[in-house]
């Protein structure tokens, strides 16, 4: 940084670096040196002499060294945006409480909790509920029905009677609703808007 | 073993009963298949799985041998379905278990992700025997017999199936105000309102 140097490229040329710290006269002797280093040499005269400057040094100078780096340079094709990538997010586990604070997520994905809480699965046969072994539970028969209790976690416990169904099962709902219209009278209560 | 036509009709009933049992605190959600919501989906931490046809004797396991297909990223969407046991019932889109083997073959499509084959992968850890991961194209004979035979299946990027793109929604329309209103309110079903069956 204190000095200056002369850089040697042959007949293509000759570099003088001059340090940030150099004093004045070594800046006004830079130069001369160099005429005088090409005469030594026994370079032709038409060789040229290009002046340095520490830290605004230009690419053909950059490139005499194999390990130039300079700072906040980009490497290889340094970083790529493109349209299909998005920023990348951060992975964090589903968190219900939040819900209340991201109603945007809570309506697109409308659920209550995570589904960890405590579920008790029955199948339906003889007109009883049988529990299934909890080795099989997730596992459902198109043939068969489900019902399944799920109590949430934490302080305020809420209770889903889930039942699953197969979808041409409606036909047989309705006409059974029709036959017993008392048990069937699906209606919505206790309304907020 | 069928299940009964009635049993069918009791399962609305029992809901109603568990509900009394608790004091009718309870929400009474009807799934349909094809149609489950996120939550429900979400409470078998991606192992769900529905069997089309009957169970065997014990009443809880599949026939065997059985193909599954496997769609969704993540716990809140997965689902395996039974597919009838052919090579035509292969899609590139989609990851694909097929069970009940000496060894449970793990199929995974060209367009299929990460995420699905993890899911895939669960459900072909239940059976508890040797499983052998498959890739398109990189098939040995052994899975095309296990298959019954290879067949022309859905390779097209554009044959991604879609499913449930387009959620049943319920609307409450009211004319009460002078003016003709629809109002969308079944995303609420599941946190704040309350079905009652009677």
């Amino acid at each position: 940084m204190q000095d200056s140097f002369i850089v040697d490229n042959g007949a293509k040329g000759v570099w003088v670096w001059i340090g940030k710290k150099a004093s004045s006269k070594e800046r006004i002797e830079a130069m001369r040196n160099a005429q005088g280093f090409i005469k030594k040499k026994g370079y032709p005269d038409h060789t040229p002499v290009t002046r340095v400057i520490d830290s605004g040094e230009p690419v053909e100078f950059r490139s005499l060294f194999s390990k130039w780096k300079v700072r906040d340079e980009a490497v290889g094709f340094g970083r790529q945006h493109s349209v299909n990538k998005i920023a990348a997010t951060v992975q964090t586990s589903f968190d219900a409480e939040s819900l209340h604070e991201q109603p945007k997520l809570a309506a697109k994905t409308g659920m209550i909790d995570d589904g960890t809480g405590t579920k008790e699965v029955y199948k339906v046969h003889n007109f009883e509920l049988v529990e299934v072994p909890s080795e099989h539970v997730g596992c459902f028969f198109e043939h068969d029905c489900y019902v399944i209790k799920y109590t949430t976690q934490g302080q305020r416990e809420e209770i889903f009677v889930y039942y699953w169904l197969v979808c041409n099962f409606m036909y047989y709902l309705v006409s059974q609703s029709q036959k017993k219209s008392s048990k069937f009278d699906i209606y919505f209560a206790g309304i907020e808007s | 073993m069928k299940a009964e036509a009635q049993d069918k009709g009791a399962a609305a009933l029992k809901a109603v009963e568990l509900d009394d049992a608790v004091g009718g605190r309870a929400v009474q959600v009807r799934v349909v298949q094809g149609k489950e919501p996120s939550h429900f989906i979400a409470m078998f931490g991606g192992e769900m799985t529905i069997f089309l046809g009957d169970a065997d004797d014990s009443g809880y396991e599949p026939v065997k041998p059985y193909l599954l297909q496997v769609r969704g990223n993540n716990p809140q969407e997965a689902r395996a379905i039974q597919v009838p046991l052919r090579g035509a019932s292969l899609n590139s889109n989609d990851v694909f278990v097929l069970s009940g083997l000496e060894t449970t073959f793990l199929w995974c499509g060209k367009g299929c992700t990460g995420d699905e084959r993890e899911i895939g992968k669960k459900i072909a850890m239940r059976d508890r025997v040797d499983c052998v991961t498959v890739y398109e194209g990189q098939e040995k004979s052994e899975f095309w017999e296990a298959i019954g035979g290879e067949e022309e299946y859905a390779s097209d990027k554009r044959l991604i199936v879609e499913d449930n793109d387009n959620p049943p929604r319920l609307f409450q329309c009211s004319n009460a105000s002078g003016h003709f209103k629809g109002k969308w309110i079944a995303m609420r079903i599941y946190t704040r309102w309350k079905i009652a069956v009677r």
